[in-house]
């Protein structure tokens, strides 16, 4: 837990905490949906949840096979017959399902967490029978379910299939600042390289626009950006030593390179450093407006909001477009990875195929 | 007299004066026809172009890169036009003519009988074309039905409106057809815009089915916007022959109407074919929906 608070998750860790909480005290849980990002690290909020559970939630971690089933088992249905196929199991079985104890109080409903939930459904036709079927019993159980989604999947399935509805609770893990990246690369690399000044650093931006909306008639609103001190400039101020403020540098460009998101950030950081050492000017956003044709962008969004899938099942999914073609060329671009016939989003190139997607109306 | 060497100065400096002095082109009272002003008109004129043709290009590619608020850049782009071609001319007539109270009247005068015996038409265009700005029924990047014509604006002139429709053929409506003609407008300047798609089976056919099918093509296509305010929904219609399943969803871009039909199109019937849900067989002597 001290690793999620140093890493900026203080308001994610309490909501979660008091989900469980409520669970203990009164034997029935309430729904949580943890949202992120690819590579944001949802998953330490999984296991912190698991942790106040005593580890005796079950622990349920999908993969794509997961669409072509029901979902996962509920430990308070006992009947059930759901089909348990696309699970890859972890952790030890559930609790017992709810029954009275000798004193007459309910014991807990039992707890699961699922991870990956996003892979419940395809973007196609009767794509969506499993995440139903999954929803449908959330609805109708007791347990305390924490599940996890990729962002791009939650708010898609958010707008088509009302999947927002079935939970009590959302937590949305927000974009780091700069002393949290700093945090999370320290926290993962055992060794530092060395922070170079080659004369194009470039300064700490003394200044950071941000955007309020403000609202006007029939239900619209306008954003107004507005100048606020950038964090990163305020912490370097008192800081004397050359090298600091260069590494304040570093760390800021990581953060607007990377977006705040952590897993991006590590990757970016691997990709910087040059014969052990880093420089500002070795920290670059990869690459450009890739301009997708309307065959890469069908691919690339089942792609991201999948987070990892197998070609096969891509091909299956898309019988009418050239999809091993389309990955190879995006691969070739980089901003995909292919290894052992699963497909993934490549972390430096994720927030350019967002907004590439983003442009293309892909992403609301 | 002037002695011949300085006759010679004389000679020398007049001829310079006299090469200083503009040449009159035509001058009257009223008009100022000089070269320098002829060649002032005409730089303007060039030049107001050259603005205008800048000014368009770059506002177009500013809107394809902003894409959820193309529409708002693109109307600036007749607006821009009418300033920089007005302020034009403006400057050329306050150049090239300095009117008499006479002159006014009689101008006006001539202008009224032109008017009268065949400038109507175009100034109604005119007139059209200002109530378009600023009434604003419709927007360049809209998709409109004009005089019949279905397509989307890509040009609001001072004369006609031009529409491109769906098979890429430039279509040019004259602005006067506004004052008699209704004008339906698809998308008013948003980005997103709703399409129907319609289907049709037989009556014997599982409707619920056909229709879990047609709303889950609808919003698993890859040019879908789905949104509380932008639903997706399918409205059966009940016949004595077929049955009528009318597809209703929004697209992220108007431009990509076609393309989210035919995908949709496709995946439904396929569907249909794989599940058995047949089409309508309509006898004889009846109106075929699908023809």
């Amino acid at each position: 837990m001290a690793d999620l608070r140093a890493a900026g998750f203080d308001d994610e860790v309490e909501k979660v905490g008091t989900a469980v909480a409520n669970y203990l005290d009164d034997g029935v849980g309430g729904n949580v949906a943890v949202v992120s990002e690819p590579y944001a690290g949802r998953e330490g909020l999984l296991a912190y949840a698991q942790s106040l559970l005593d580890n005796e939630a079950r622990w349920v971690a999908l993969d794509p096979d997961a669409a072509d089933g029901r979902g996962p088992a509920f430990p308070d249905q006992a009947a059930d017959t759901g089909d348990e196929s696309g699970e890859s199991g972890q952790g030890d079985a559930g609790p017992d399902a709810a029954a009275a104890d000798k004193d007459g109080a309910t014991a807990p409903a039992g707890a699961l967490i699922v991870a990956d939930c996003h892979h419940l459904f395809e973007r196609r036709i009767d794509g969506f029978a499993a995440l139903d079927a999954f929803c449908d019993r959330i609805a109708l159980s007791d347990a305390l379910v924490v599940t996890a989604w990729n962002r791009y999947a939650w708010s898609y399935l958010d707008a088509v299939r009302d999947v927002g509805e079935t939970f009590t609770t959302t937590v949305e893990i927000p974009a780091l600042d700069a002393a949290e990246i700093r945090t999370v690369v320290e926290h993962h690399y055992d060794e530092r390289p060395d922070v170079v000044d080659d004369g194009s650093a470039g300064r700490v931006k003394t200044v950071v626009f941000d955007e309020a909306s403000v609202p006007l008639p029939a239900g619209r609103s306008v954003g107004v950006p507005y100048p606020k001190p950038n964090p990163a400039w305020t912490a370097s101020w008192s800081v004397s030593g050359a090298e600091e403020s260069v590494e304040a540098v570093v760390f800021e460009k990581l953060r607007r390179v990377s977006n705040g998101n952590p897993g991006v950030a590590l990757a970016v950081w691997e990709a910087s450093v040059r014969d052990g050492e880093i420089a500002p000017a070795y920290v670059e956003a990869f690459g450009t407006d890739p301009g997708l044709d309307d065959d890469a962008a069908a691919v690339l969004w089942s792609v991201l909001a999948a987070e990892r899938v197998g070609v096969d099942r891509l091909t299956a999914l898309f019988p009418e477009r050239p999809v091993e073609v389309t990955l190879q060329n995006l691969a070739e671009r980089g901003l995909v990875t292919v290894a052992d016939g699963t497909v993934a989003v490549a972390p430096r190139a994720l927030h350019l195929v967002v907004a590439s997607l983003e442009r293309r109306g892909m992403i609301w | 007299m002037v002695t011949s060497a300085g006759g010679d100065t004389v000679t020398a400096l007049t001829s310079a004066l006299a090469w200083s002095r503009p040449a009159v082109v035509a001058q009257s009272a009223g008009t100022s026809f000089t070269t320098e002003n002829v060649v002032t008109a005409a730089v303007t004129l060039v030049l107001a172009y050259l603005l205008a043709t800048t000014m368009s290009r770059l506002l177009s590619g500013l809107a394809d890169r902003f894409a959820a608020r193309r529409f708002r850049v693109m109307i600036l782009i007749p607006i821009v036009k009418f300033l920089v071609y007005g302020g034009a001319l403006y400057f050329v007539l306050s150049v090239l003519f300095e009117l008499t109270q006479t002159q006014l009247v009689a101008f006006a005068g001539l202008l009224g009988a032109a008017i009268g015996l065949g400038l109507k038409d175009l100034l109604a265009d005119v007139i059209g074309g200002i109530v378009v700005v600023l009434e604003q029924p419709f927007q360049v990047g809209d998709k409109v039905t004009l005089d019949g014509h279905y397509g989307e604006v890509v040009d609001v002139g001072v004369r006609s409106t031009t529409l491109v429709t769906p098979t890429d053929t430039l279509v040019t409506v004259p602005n006067f057809t506004l004052f008699n003609e209704s004008v339906a407008n698809a998308n008013t300047s948003a980005a997103e815009m709703l399409v129907t798609i319609d289907f049709y089976v037989d009556p014997e056919a599982d409707v619920e089915r056909a229709t879990d099918i047609v709303t889950d093509a609808l919003v698993t296509s890859p040019f879908v916007y789905v949104a509380d305010d932008a639903p997706a929904t399918v409205v059966v219609e009940d016949d004595l022959y077929y049955r009528t399943l009318q597809g209703r969803a929004y697209v992220t871009d108007l431009r990509s109407e076609v393309g989210f039909k035919t995908d949709v199109s496709e995946r439904v019937l396929a569907a249909f074919d794989a599940e058995g849900i047949e089409s309508p067989k309509v006898p004889a002597g009846v109106d075929d929906p699908t023809e």
